[in-house]
């Protein structure tokens, strides 16, 4: 596992200023999905057991029902875990000098890219939706100047303060560049 | 020639495969990718624990039903018995 504290292509005195996830709300919308699916089975042999009880005299059936139950619940546990997975490992760091977008786009679909702080030329924050204003999460997208234009961080908490937060680390690093450039004499 | 109840045996034996080897990439993404913190060492640990009972309860099932039924006995006009 990764340490948290750690920098990849560390420069210097850079620092972690922020590590980022998805809301929270994010993952209970899933796993509320994963309980339904969990449910099924038990509303449909209870509604099958009602109206056809000669269906569950046989040990065949109870058999072959037994055995289809059993892979049911596999398949939705290790799909559960596979949407953890997905959804878990998409962090965003911030640090002094850079931001940094680790995205898990599919079980074998990672994508990490860098941006250095100096080169974003715009930060916009999006809340749409009554959910994502009362839980208060949202998108936030960075218009770079780099090799990928845009970053986004999507479903975070706090959009408009890591707006915010974002735009002051820049203006610190702007601020804190001069001084450590050597002046021609 | 009759076909019997070991046939879903076998079926189920091909679905774990398939859940032991999608539960290995992901545990194997989470432990390499994964920051080291109580949440994800938690989960990896939890869905270990969960998927050993729900195994061991199903194969406790198991051990419980008689495989040799027959289930399709082709020597009977391919009536399902």
């Amino acid at each position: 596992m990764i340490r948290k504290n750690y920098i990849p292509n560390q420069e210097g005195d850079e620092k972690i200023m922020l590590h980022l996830r998805k809301h929270w709300f994010i993952f209970f919308r899933l796993y509320f999905f994963f309980a339904i699916l969990a449910a099924i089975p038990a509303v449909i042999i209870f509604v099958l057991a009602l109206n056809n009880p000669v269906l569950f005299s046989s040990d065949k059936m109870q058999v072959i029902l037994k055995v289809g139950i059993d892979i049911y619940y596999l398949m939705i546990l290790v799909f559960a875990l596979t949407i953890w997975t997905i959804n878990y490992l998409d962090v965003w760091t911030i640090t002094s000098r850079k931001i940094i977008s680790r995205d898990q786009l599919g079980l074998f679909n990672r994508v990490v890219s860098e941006l250095e702080l100096n080169r974003i030329q715009d930060i916009t924050a999006e809340q749409k939706g009554i959910l994502e204003t009362t839980l208060n999460y949202g998108d936030v997208q960075i218009q770079s100047a780099g090799e990928i234009e845009r970053f986004t961080f999507t479903d975070i908490p706090n959009p408009n303060e890591v707006a915010r937060m974002i735009e002051k680390i820049r203006q610190d690093c702007q601020h804190e560049q001069p001084e450590n450039t050597n002046q021609p004499v | 020639m009759v076909i019997t109840l070991i046939i879903f045996y076998y079926i189920f034996l091909v679905f774990l495969a398939f859940f032991a080897l999608y539960s290995l990439f992901n545990i194997f993404h989470l432990l390499v990718f994964g920051f080291f913190t109580a949440t994800n060492v938690f989960i990896v640990l939890a869905y270990l624990a969960v998927s050993f009972l729900l195994i061991s309860f199903i194969f406790s099932q198991f051990n419980t039903f008689n495989w040799q039924q027959p289930f399709i006995d082709f020597n009977n006009f391919f009536t399902i018995s």
